[in-house]
């Protein structure tokens, strides 16, 4: 291979890179897209603070590996987001918006689960 | 070194047996032989696997991989990823062939077990209601029943005498070595520790000056002189080593035990086959109106409306699990109408089904699994009637059937049990019908596969040996 060979074939990896970087960007914003607008539809009607689902998402980006894929993930992902706010805490006024508590994940906050009757 | 006891495997069978047994009997030296590696539990929490997967599912061989198997291999055993539920088997499951025709007898009755089944849960911590229960007790539950939630308490209302708690080694409250359950849904890997794991709460057995655990210690033989077991071969690092034993217990698990077996020159037409365990399926049922998901503990209730009966018969008994863990719907407002039941049946012994030598690594069993038998199948079939059953009384929206479980991490039936040395390994003590210091634990001698979990039955059962042997050696 001559240097000119050379080049080109660097050329055409970084560009190959560059597309499929691009082409998986774009892919993961599309299904972020998609997954706040299934967070938005939970959402209907209950007043909250427009950063709540931001949080969410900033907290799962850095705390999981990758945005839920399939139906079942999807599901997982609502009762992590819903969990994570104070939607179930007896506490809550109905009258006033949707609080973040804390990211729902038992490995990182093991004993959070508002949903849990202890007495 | 001649030790007096050389036992194989520390999980439930071999420890909750040693346990016993030292209380029982003065004894001098005793090995543990441990396959797996001591993995504490910030090493399980790094990887998020308390099974130590690619050790397990590389420590077998199979010709269906459609069929799971899980257990884990590592100091402890299955301590390490069960869901630490511990219900007793019914009077009837231990006498299936007189009863209904079906199955085997098992060689032990209710009875025979009844005060072992005591002190298992006593020394597992369980937590159920001591009133109000399928089993005939002579002892109350050491800890108070989780509370139920609201598809409990319904399913309570119309089954009086069919749905219960579900008694469990998840600690309702803090004990003295663990702190109490607190609904994080993912038993497998408790990040508090909250059920009974052997690493947790018998690590004195294991510091005791006279107990010696070996880790990374592939047990590969019995070696056998005269008649009787003189020690055991494994490999550690690589090298092979050997040590002397007067009284040699078996409890790697069903595989390996049976592995050993064979591996040793042990021929019996029963030795082997017969590997079994409880079939499951699990139904979402969508509900109209009705919040749930409020209880304490990831599975809180057990339905019973589908296991004691003539039907058992024709097709196999059924016990119900309530999961309460965390999962809510999507539907807005709906998030929490959902209840899941898991449906386990259990399974017949089957020849056909067996744990073979490969020629070509002898040191790893082959797992030769056919499918299940037409009792369990049957009893499948049936598990719209089942779920029909027992949710008569609740407002049921829809219902969706996840495909049946791969595996319920139960191996049992490969060694089995009777009074006959003609059609079973080992007599109701465990030990072997020809070997008199050779004892074989754990499920793998179970001659049925109940519905019920084993791990109650198997600590129960290992404590009754070791009471008995105690007092006889």
């Amino acid at each position: 291979m001559n240097r000119r060979e050379l080049i080109k074939g660097m050329a055409a990896v970084t560009a190959g890179v560059a597309i499929s970087g691009a082409w998986i960007g774009g892919a993961r914003a599309l299904r972020a897209r998609q997954l706040r607008a299934v967070l938005d539809r939970q959402l209907a009607g209950i007043p909250h603070s427009p950063d709540l689902i931001d949080r969410f998402f900033r907290e799962w980006n850095e705390h999981l590996p990758m945005l839920p894929q399939t139906p079942g993930d999807e599901q997982q992902f609502v009762t992590r987001f819903l969990m994570s706010t104070d939607l179930f805490l007896s506490s809550r006024d109905p009258a006033q918006p949707l609080r973040w508590v804390m990211f729902y994940d038992p490995y990182i906050h093991p004993c959070y689960n508002p949903l849990v009757v202890r007495a | 070194m001649v030790y007096d006891i050389i036992a194989v495997g520390s999980g439930f069978s071999t420890s909750f047996f040693l346990k016993r047994y030292l209380e029982r009997r003065r004894v001098g030296r005793v090995l543990v032989l441990e396959a797996g590696p001591h993995r504490d539990h910030a090493t399980q929490l790094a990887g998020l696997d308390s099974v130590n997967h690619d050790a397990m599912v590389s420590s077998y061989d199979m010709d269906h991989p459609e069929k799971g198997w899980k257990f884990t291999l590592a100091f402890g055993g299955g301590s390490n990823c069960w869901w630490a539920c511990t219900p007793r088997m019914l009077p009837e499951d231990f006498a299936l062939r007189s009863r209904y025709g079906v199955g085997a007898d098992w060689p032990l009755t209710y009875d025979d077990l009844e005060t072992y089944y005591c002190d298992a849960e006593e020394m597992l911590g369980v937590s159920g209601d001591s009133q109000d229960t399928p089993f005939v007790r002579s002892r109350p539950y050491p800890q108070p029943p989780h509370a139920f939630n609201a598809v409990d308490k319904l399913l309570k209302a119309a089954h009086p005498n069919g749905y219960y708690h579900q008694p469990t080694a998840r600690a309702r409250r803090p004990t003295s070595n663990r702190p109490g359950c607190c609904n994080n849904g993912v038993c497998e890997l408790c990040p508090i520790d909250a059920k009974f794991t052997i690493r947790r709460e018998m690590r004195d057995l294991y510091a005791a000056d006279n107990v010696t655990l070996r880790t990374g210690a592939r047990v590969q033989a019995v070696e056998m002189a005269g008649g009787r077991a003189t020690g055991v071969r494994w490999l550690e690092d690589g090298q092979e080593r050997t040590a002397r034993g007067s009284l040699i217990v078996l409890g790697a698990n069903a595989l390996f035990n049976a592995h050993i077996l064979l591996r040793s020159g042990f021929e019996h037409p029963q030795l082997g086959r017969g590997l079994v365990e409880q079939v499951s399926q699990t139904a979402l049922v969508y509900l109209d109106g009705l919040d749930n998901l409020q209880g304490s503990t990831s599975i809180t209730g057990h339905g019973y409306t589908a296991y004691a009966g003539p039907h058992r018969a024709t097709r196999a008994a059924g016990l119900i699990e309530n999961y309460n863990t965390p999962v809510l719907r999507t539907e807005p407002g709906r998030w929490r109408q959902l209840a899941q039941f898991k449906f386990i049946y259990e399974d017949l012994r089957q020849d056909k089904n067996r744990i073979v030598l490969q020629a070509d690594a002898p040191e790893r069993p082959r797992i030769i699994w056919e499918g299940i038998s037409d009792y369990a199948q049957r009893a499948l079939d049936h598990r719209d009637e089942d779920l029909k059953t027992l949710c008569a009384s609740l407002p049921v929206e829809q219902v969706a059937w996840l495909p049946p479980a791969a595996t319920e991490a139960h191996l049992m039936g490969s060694h089995v049990m009777g009074t006959d040395p003609a059609g079973s390994i080992v007599d109701p003590d465990g030990v072997h019908h020809q070997v008199r210091n050779l004892v074989v634990l754990g499920s793998g001698s179970f001659p049925t596969a109940a519905p019920a979990n084993p791990t109650l039955t198997i600590c129960a059962i290992a404590l009754r040996s070791a009471d008995r042997l105690g007092a006889t050696a």
